[in-house]
């Protein structure tokens, strides 16, 4: 057992898997694009999700100022590609082929929505409020 | 010739853990620049809280966003108002609503808004603390507490309240500045890494 863990450990085997973590991670592919809505304007801060179809594995992004996203590394896979935000209806692509190494281009066009319900917290003020002395004690 | 399958154990177990150890990305959007006190005790809190139901926050500013760091999960909370003490706002004992987040055809959007200036009226203790730096960093930690209520909503998909601790819908200034505000046991359940701690 003791000759076993050890070569487990060996330089030589922890290489061949690096090696191979490498050449699987080159193997990766990506899904990028461009968030609009109805009127071409960019949408940014769009949680864009991407989900393996097969495994249920998804990984998610948030579209920058001009709307644009990336989603990388992915495993290849057949994925679905949804775009949510607040005030517009959920967008979805679906059947997104990833072949090994693809980088693929996937543009979303929101369409406005209803407006959102909410859940909230709310608050009251109770008591006649403490002293700053209070506060020193509440502060670590 | 048992090496591989050993080989291929550890790889398994490492990958396991560095999903399991996969924090949530929270992204901050703020409306006016907040104090950095404020935000810094706000961070240290939200964190605190969440940790303790194996939750792990990675922080990023919206401001900052290149749209091209993927997270297993992430959520956008956007904070409203001035997120610093000392400007005087008028104090109030009504109901003031202190967080939100989005709900779209019964469905919880990850989307969460917080509203500094009604902490702030709700709070005078803080507003018109003559220690502003005592003052920024209590705010902070209320203002925590209503950022990792309103996670509690985005991380987990429900719009479900609880009767006791910080997953209830209603909570007394007391509360919010109590040396603990928790949540209570049960209440993160329903995600997976709950379960870990």
């Amino acid at each position: 057992m003791k000759r076993m863990v050890r070569s487990c450990f060996n330089p030589a085997a922890v290489c061949l898997c690096l090696s191979f973590a490498h050449l699987a991670m080159a193997q990766d592919s990506r899904v990028m694009g461009h968030i609009m809505d109805a009127g071409d304007s960019a949408v940014s801060t769009a949680i864009v999700t991407a989900t393996q179809v097969d495994s249920g594995w998804k990984r998610q992004v948030l579209s920058n100022a001009q709307g644009y996203y990336q989603l990388a590394p992915l495993p290849p896979g057949t994925y679905r590609i949804e775009a949510v935000k607040p005030g517009f209806k959920p967008l979805a692509h679906t059947g997104v082929g990833l072949a090994p190494g693809i980088a693929a281009t996937v543009d979303l066009r929101m369409e406005d929505a209803e407006v959102s319900e909410t859940t909230a917290l709310q608050a009251r003020k109770t008591g006649s409020g403490f002293p700053l002395a209070y506060l020193q004690l509440f502060l670590p | 010739m048992l090496r591989i399958p050993v080989l291929a154990g550890l790889l398994t177990l490492f990958a396991s853990a560095l999903i399991a150890a996969s924090p949530v990305g929270v992204y901050l959007d703020f409306d006016e620049p907040p104090s950095a006190a404020a935000i810094d005790a706000m961070r240290q809190e939200a964190a605190a809280v969440l940790d303790r139901v194996g939750i792990e926050v990675a922080w990023r500013l919206v401001s900052q966003n290149h749209g091209n760091e993927p997270f297993e999960r992430l959520a956008v909370v956007k904070f409203t108002g001035k997120c610093a003490c000392g400007s005087f706002l008028p104090s109030t004992r009504e109901i003031l609503v202190l967080g939100t987040t989005a709900v779209a055809s019964g469905r919880v959007l990850p989307y969460s808004q917080v509203r500094c200036d009604a902490v702030r009226r709700i709070l005078p203790e803080i507003e018109f603390a003559s220690d502003r730096r005592l003052g920024n960093a209590a705010l902070g930690r209320v203002l925590g507490r209503v950022v990792a209520h309103e996670l509690y909503h985005s991380v987990l998909g429900t719009v479900h309240h609880a009767s006791s601790g910080l997953a209830k819908a209603f909570q007394s200034t007391q509360d919010l500045t109590s040396d603990q505000l928790p949540f209570d046991g049960g209440d993160w359940d329903l995600h997976p890494a709950a379960a870990v701690k």
